[in-house]
C-alpha cells in the first residue's frame, strides 16, 4: 500500500466508526427531531463520500492497459 | 388496486426489460465463454456499472424491510444503512482496483476463484463457493418474499403470495438466462431508474399531499422514532455484516471484474454512492411517514403496502413495480453469480479437464435449479425479512479475514483461509440456531472475531506458502500500472 492509500484507509475506518457511533455517545439534545441522529448520520455519510470522491480524483482519465484477456 | 391492473403493469414492465435484454444479447455478440456470459467480456461502461451495482445492492429489502424496521424501531435504521454505505465507499476505493486488476491478470470469473488462485488451493475456493451457495439462497428468497407480500396485499388477496413469487422468479430467470451479465446490467439500469423515480415520487406525494402541514408536525405523535432506540449490541450486530458486504457478498464482488476501464470504476463507485445516499434517506423517510400515516400495524413489513393504500393508484402502481424491479435485479445478480460459482468453483474443480463450453453449459443449467430452490425457500415464509437478510450477510462475513489477507497479508495461507471460513460460518449458524449472544453481542460480531482469530492463528501455525507474496506483488504491479495515485 502506498502512503496515500494508508492515510485514506485510516481516515476511512476512523470516519465511518466515529460517525456511526456518534448518536450513541452524544447527549440527547436534538434526539426527537430531524436535527438529531438523522442529521448526524446523513452529514457523516456525505463527508465520507465527498472524501472518497477526492481520493478517486486521479482515476478520472481512461487509464488501464485496455487489455481484455 | 385491482389484480388485473397490477398484472398488466407487470407485463408492460417485463416487456420493456425483455426488449432491453434482447438488444443486450444482440449487442453482446462476443458474449460467449465464461467471461462473455458472466462478465460481459469485462466491457461494461461506468454509468451502467453504477446502475447495476446499485440495483444489485439495493433490493426489495429497502422499500419493504427497511421501511418496516424504521416503522417499528425508528431512525437507527438510517445509521445502520448509512454506515454500510460509507464503509462500502471506503472498501470499494481500496478493493475495487485490486479485484479489477486481479480479474484481468488471472482471468478470474468468480470471487471464490480469486481465493483459489491467491491461496494456491482449490479447496479454499470450494469452501467459499459452498458458503456462498448456502447463504445466498435465503438472501435471494427474501427478494421473492418481498414481491409475494406486496402483490398479495396490494391486490387485496386477488393475486396470491405464491403467484408473486413465481412471477418474480420467472422474470429473473428470463433476464439472466437470455443474455448473461450484459442483459442483466442493461435491465438493471432500467430497474435502478424505476426504483429512484418511484421513491422520489412517493416521497414528494407523502410530504406535499399526505402531510401538507409538514413532516415534524405529522411525526409529533411518533416523535420518539427520531431518537436512537436500538440497543448498542443490536446496532453493532445488524451493521457489522453490511459494513463488509462489498467484499464478502459474491454477487457484488463479481461486479468489480466487469468495468471496462479505470474511469468506469470511478464512475461506478461515485454513481453508487450518490444513488445509495438518496435512496436510503428516502426509504427511512417513508418508514417514518408510514408510522405517522398508518400506525399500529401488527406486521411492520406491511408498512409500505399500508402507506401505498393511502396513495393514488398510479403512484402505488409505479412504486409496486419499483419494488418488484428492485427484487428482480438483486435476484438476477444472485442467480447469475451462483450459477457461475457452481460452474467454475464446483464443476470445474471436480473435473478440471472439461472445456469452457461444458463449464458454461453447467452454469446455464444451474440457473433454473437455483430459481426453483429460491421459490421453495420463499414459500416457507420464514420470519422477519430484515433479520433473515442480515443473517445471510452474517454468514458471508466469515470470508472477510480471508479476503483482506488475500490482498494485504502474504503470510496468510490456505489452511488459515479455509479454516477461518468454516469456523466463522459455524459460529454464525450455531449461535443463531441456539439463540445465544455471548457477552451480549450478536452472532455476527462473534463470527468476525472467530474467523479473524482462526485465520491468523492457523496461518502462523502452518507452513507458509510463496503463493501469497507472488499474488500480492502481481496485483500490486497491475494496480500501479493502471491506477494513477496508487
Amino acid at each position: 500500500m502506498s502512503r496515500r492509500e494508508k492515510f485514506w484507509a485510516l481516515f476511512g475506518v476512523l470516519a465511518v466508526t466515529i460517525f456511526a457511533a456518534l448518536p450513541y455517545v452524544l447527549p440527547e439534545g436534538n434526539g426527537a427531531t430531524f436535527a438529531g441522529p438523522f442529521a448526524v448520520w446523513t452529514i457523516g455519510c456525505v463527508v465520507v463520500i465527498a472524501a472518497g470522491i477526492g481520493y478517486m480524483r486521479p482515476w478520472g482519465g481512461k487509464g488501464g492497459n485496455g487489455d481484455v484477456r | 388496486m385491482s389484480g388485473s391492473l397490477l398484472l398488466a403493469a407487470i407485463a408492460v414492465w417485463f416487456a420493456a426489460g425483455a426488449v432491453l435484454s434482447y438488444f443486450a444479447r444482440s449487442a453482446a455478440g462476443a458474449g460467449r465463454g465464461m467471461s462473455g456470459f458472466f462478465l460481459a467480456n469485462r466491457g461494461i461502461g461506468g454509468v451502467v456499472s453504477a446502475m447495476t451495482y446499485s440495483a444489485t445492492t439495493y433490493s426489495a429489502f429497502m422499500m419493504v424491510g427497511l421501511v418496516g424496521i424504521t416503522y417499528r424501531s425508528g431512525v437507527a435504521s438510517l445509521g445502520f444503512e448509512l454506515a454500510y454505505l460509507a464503509a462500502t465507499v471506503v472498501l470499494l476505493t481500496l478493493f475495487a482496483p485490486r479485484y479489477w486488476a486481479a480479474g484481468r491478470r488471472f482471468n478470474l470469473v468468480t470471487p471464490p476463484e480469486l481465493l483459489s488462485v491467491r491461496y494456491g488451493s482449490r479447496a479454499t475456493g470450494g469452501v467459499a463457493a459452498v458458503l456462498s451457495l448456502v447463504m445466498l439462497i435465503p438472501y435471494a428468497s427474501v427478494q421473492l418474499m418481498g414481491v409475494g407480500y406486496l402483490v398479495e396485499s396490494l391486490s387485496g388477496g386477488t393475486l396470491s403470495f405464491g403467484l408473486g413469487i413465481v412471477l418474480a422468479a420467472s422474470v429473473s430467470l428470463v433476464y439472466s438466462r437470455w443474455g448473461g451479465l450484459r442483459s442483466v446490467a442493461w435491465t438493471d439500469a432500467l430497474q435502478a431508474s424505476i426504483m429512484m423515480i418511484a421513491c422520489l415520487v412517493l416521497a414528494w406525494y407523502v410530504s406535499a399531499r399526505l402531510f401538507p402541514s409538514g413532516m415534524m408536525e405529522a411525526l409529533r405523535p411518533v416523535s420518539q422514532l427520531l431518537e436512537v432506540r436500538w440497543p448498542r449490541p443490536m446496532f453493532l450486530g445488524m451493521t457489522l455484516p453490511w459494513v463488509f458486504f462489498a467484499v464478502t457478498n459474491p454477487q457484488v464482488v463479481q461486479r468489480l471484474y466487469s468495468p471496462r476501464d479505470v474511469a468506469g470504476i470511478r464512475r461506478m463507485i461515485l454513481g453508487f454512492a450518490v444513488f445509495g445516499l438518496v435512496y436510503t434517506v428516502l426509504c427511512v423517510f417513508l418508514g417514518l411517514a408510514a408510522a405517522a400515516a398508518v400506525p399500529g400495524l401488527p406486521n411492520p413489513d406491511g408498512a409500505m403496502a399500508a402507506l401505498l393504500s393511502r396513495a393514488p393508484a398510479p403512484i402505488a402502481l409505479v412504486v409496486t413495480l419499483s419494488i418488484i424491479a428492485a427484487a428482480v435485479s438483486t435476484l438476477t445478480a444472485v442467480m447469475l453469480t451462483l450459477s457461475s460459482i457452481f460452474a467454475r468453483d464446483v464443476v470445474r474443480s471436480l473435473a478440471p479437464r472439461i472445456g469452457e463450453h461444458v463449464e458454461l453449459t453447467a452454469g446455464k443449467a444451474a440457473l433454473p435449479v437455483i430459481a426453483v430452490a429460491c421459490c421453495i425457500f420463499a414459500a416457507l415464509r420464514p420470519g422477519l425479512i430484515v433479520v433473515l437478510s442480515s443473517l445471510a450477510s452474517g454468514g458471508l462475513l466469515a470470508q472477510a479475514p480471508a479476503v483482506f489477507g488475500a490482498f494485504f497479508w502474504p503470510r496468510g495461507n490456505a489452511a488459515g483461509a479455509g479454516l477461518s471460513m468454516i469456523a466463522g460460518a459455524l459460529t454464525m449458524i450455531l449461535l443463531t440456531v441456539w439463540k445465544i449472544n455471548p457477552m451480549g453481542q450478536w452472532p455476527s460480531v462473534w463470527t468476525l472475531v472467530v474467523s479473524s482469530a482462526v485465520y491468523v492463528i492457523a496461518s502462523l501455525a502452518s507452513r507458509p506458502s510463496g503463493a501469497g507474496a507472488t499474488f500480492i506483488a502481481a496485483v500490486r504491479d497491475e494496480v500501479k500500472m493502471s491506477f494513477p495515485g496508487m
